[in-house]
């Protein structure tokens, strides 16, 4: 069994890993390099054993969106809520909206439950922690994916014509999936030590639903509108919904900050994710 | 390619017992590490101890490192440390190669899916490339002995189906060192059997083994050297015999101890009447000691007092090991030894000629009873102990007379 390759030495001392040379760097990606089989088979073991003892398995992406977007629409033709007033019919408007936003939301869960679903195995065996977390992303995706297809098919249903940009509208999940998965890798550390964390996530993802706009078109005015300048969600679903319905960019420079930092806070929680990751195994 | 896999030096690694400090600790070290500062790991702050203290050995290529020690010395430690798992706070580890660890069995699979599909995942989880899965499926699925039931879900398994897959993928790990932790303890004796031959297989094929374990049974079977590890530091190393033996001693110490101060019958008087005085061991010289080498001759002698000279006493003693197995108890009443000691005060002697127990520590119990064997006078437990040493090795407990001799075949 002895290995025919060259040796490799290894040497693990205190301190070795620290700062942000780039060293580190190259050493973070050859492990994620490495761990790409893994990523791979723990997204197909989530991914069947989920809908393995369903009946409808991946029509449940399609189901929530529909569910949401059908309450909005009676609440609002009941006159409990008004949604404001949208160029596209409302149904096709908010199921883009949804289908980003849920990229984020359901994102953000599934990525901060993560290490705490890898169970004892976390703690006992050296592999790469951050492709448990990369893995829960998986299964976003394929949603996102079917859901890209319903809507298409409500696009044709009510006659809205896209844009030609609507091309480049995958683009803005790069930022969106940075900074998912960039808070996901911190929160998944924290939800490890502390379980509060999760049901902080779960919490503060439907609250934040409710203050940004994606299930109701933005007032154009108050304290809610003014959040919704800041509110990295709210230009990331805005600036999908200009590509896909308007042609452009309402606020390129805007947009392109917000997804540079999005990048950046990727970069600092992965290198944060793997100064902590020892150090969270000796203290759980 | 050298013959050293793993070379430890010096490694120690601290913990902290309240979690508050360790989490705030925890924050500090990381926060440093984060600016690139040293987190000056090689000092003790408040609350942290040393859970493994100035450790260094080797593990060498087709030889097994047997690793002992009670609860709580570190043993786990210092695997999770070679495995790369945790990082010493002192010292530092060397690894040529790839070092794997079969510590949890099974790791990643999921009840739903099959054991084919398993198989793959728990691989990856172990490290191993797609394509040395594919190659070494065949001989998985035959080691787990699970053939008909690999495109069956895993819930439909037995539990010792679930150990035997999982312990499959894991033999199968191209490695240059294995740390094995305690594993062996799940099977049934057709799997220990079947690891056992694994395990040579492996040292055939020149990997290293590092093998924690409390079975001793098990060490001294596969471990040629051994180090018994206390309270994080090295206590002894070297021959596992050798080892073993300081090793077994020191548990039987620890039980024996606990059960002096802790015996909830204790020493106790029943009643007036006679008191035991004294408890002392003597060597066939009459000098008084507590070790004796075996099958040398014992001799325990017991003061008393009575405050009826006239009436008959009766003696009893035992001695029992660490295990708390009564090896032996004798009564004067019943070897017919009646003594009316005619004095307020006398001694006794129990002889036993040659005391053939295997090393380790024992305990005695003495009573003082009267001449009926009916009621005792006093009574204690556990009072004293004494030590077995043995020049030869001695794997069983004790040892009867005995002679070896050829014998010719009359053809």
């Amino acid at each position: 069994m002895v290995t025919g390759k060259p040796e490799h030495v290894v040497i693990y001392r205190p301190d070795q890993n620290r700062g942000w040379a780039p060293s580190v760097w190259l050493t973070m990606a050859r492990e994620v390099a490495a761990s790409r089989d893994l990523i791979w088979r723990l997204f197909v073991r989530d991914f069947s054993a989920r809908y393995k003892q369903s009946l409808l398995g991946v029509l449940w992406a399609v189901l929530l969106p529909v569910c949401a977007v059908g309450t909005f629409m009676l609440l609002n033709s009941s006159g409990v809520l008004d949604v404001g007033s949208t160029t596209t019919p409302y149904p096709a408007w908010a199921l883009l909206n949804l289908t980003v936003w849920q990229v984020f939301a359901a994102g953000l869960t599934a990525t901060t439950g993560s290490i705490v679903a890898g169970g004892s195995m976390v703690v006992k065996i050296n592999f790469p922690k951050s492709a448990l977390v990369m893995a829960s992303l998986g299964n976003i995706l394929v949603e996102t994916a079917i859901r890209t297809v319903m809507i298409v098919l409500v696009f044709a249903w009510y006659g809205v014509s896209p844009k030609a940009t609507a091309a480049l509208a995958p683009l803005v999940l790069i930022p969106v999936l940075a900074l998912t998965l960039g808070m996901g890798l911190v929160l998944s550390l924290f939800n490890a030590l502390l379980r509060d964390v999760i049901h902080i996530v779960t919490v503060g993802v439907s609250f934040l639903l409710f203050v940004t706009p994606v299930l109701y078109a933005d007032p154009g005015q108050g304290l809610l509108s003014r959040w919704n300048t800041i509110n990295p969600m709210a230009i990331f679903v805005g600036a999908t919904r200009d590509l896909v319905l308007n042609g452009k960019l309402e606020d390129p420079v805007r947009f392109l900050w917000y997804s540079a930092a999005s990048i950046v806070v990727f970069f600092v929680s992965w290198r944060f994710f793997n100064l902590v990751e020892p150090r969270m195994v000796e203290r759980v | 390619m050298s013959n050293t896999v793993v070379q430890a030096t010096g490694i120690s690694k601290k913990f902290c017992r309240s979690l508050r400090r360790a989490v705030s600790y925890g924050v500090i070290d990381i926060g440093r590490n984060t600016i690139g500062l040293s987190a000056r790991s090689n000092h003790l702050r408040p609350g942290e101890f040393w859970a493994v203290d100035e450790v260094s050995f080797e593990l060498r290529r087709g030889e097994v490192l047997g690793i002992v020690g009670v609860n709580g010395s570190g043993k786990s430690t210092i695997l999770k440390m070679l495995n790369g798992l945790i990082m010493p706070d002192r010292g530092r580890i060397e690894v040529s190669g790839r070092v794997s660890a079969l510590i949890e069995v099974g790791a990643g699979f999921h009840p739903m899916l099959t054991g084919r599909e398993n198989i793959y995942i728990n691989g990856a989880i172990l490290g191993m490339p797609r394509r040395e899965i594919d190659r070494r499926f065949d001989s998985i699925v035959e080691f787990s002995g699970v053939a008909d039931a690999i495109d069956t879900p895993l819930k439909f398994y037995s539990s010792g189906m679930y150990v035997r897959l999982g312990f499959a993928v894991a033999a199968h790990l191209e490695t240059d060192a294995l740390l094995v932790d305690e594993v062996l303890a799940v099977g049934d004796a057709e799997f220990r059997t079947r690891c056992y031959r694994k395990i040579a297989e492996l040292l055939h094929d020149g990997v290293a083994i590092a093998f924690v374990s409390h079975n001793l049974i098990d060490l001294q079977r596969l471990c040629a050297r051994s180090i018994w590890l206390n309270e994080g530091q090295i206590e002894d190393e070297g021959d596992t015999m050798k080892v073993l033996g300081g090793y077994a001693e020191h548990v039987d110490r620890i039980t024996l101890q606990r059960s002096v101060f802790e015996n909830e019958h204790g020493p106790q008087t029943y009643r007036d009447g006679a008191r035991l005085t004294a408890v002392r061991f003597l060597d066939s010289q009459g000098a008084e000691c507590d070790t004796f080498c075996s099958g040398n001759c014992f001799r325990v002698v017991l003061g008393f007092e009575t405050d009826q000279p006239d009436e008959a006493l009766t003696f009893t003693f035992s001695f029992r090991s660490g295990d708390g197995a009564v090896y032996s108890a004798y009564c004067s009443a019943y070897d017919n030894f009646s003594l009316i000691p005619g004095r307020r005060t006398g001694t006794i002697e129990l002889r036993i000629p040659e005391l053939s127990l295997a090393p380790g520590v024992y305990s005695i119990s003495v009573g003082i009873w009267d001449g009926d064997y009916l009621a005792a006078y006093d009574w204690h437990w556990d009072v004293k102990t004494f030590r077995i040493t043995s020049e030869k090795p001695m794997p069983g407990r004790f040892e009867l007379p005995h002679s070896w001799a050829k014998v010719d075949e009359a053809s």
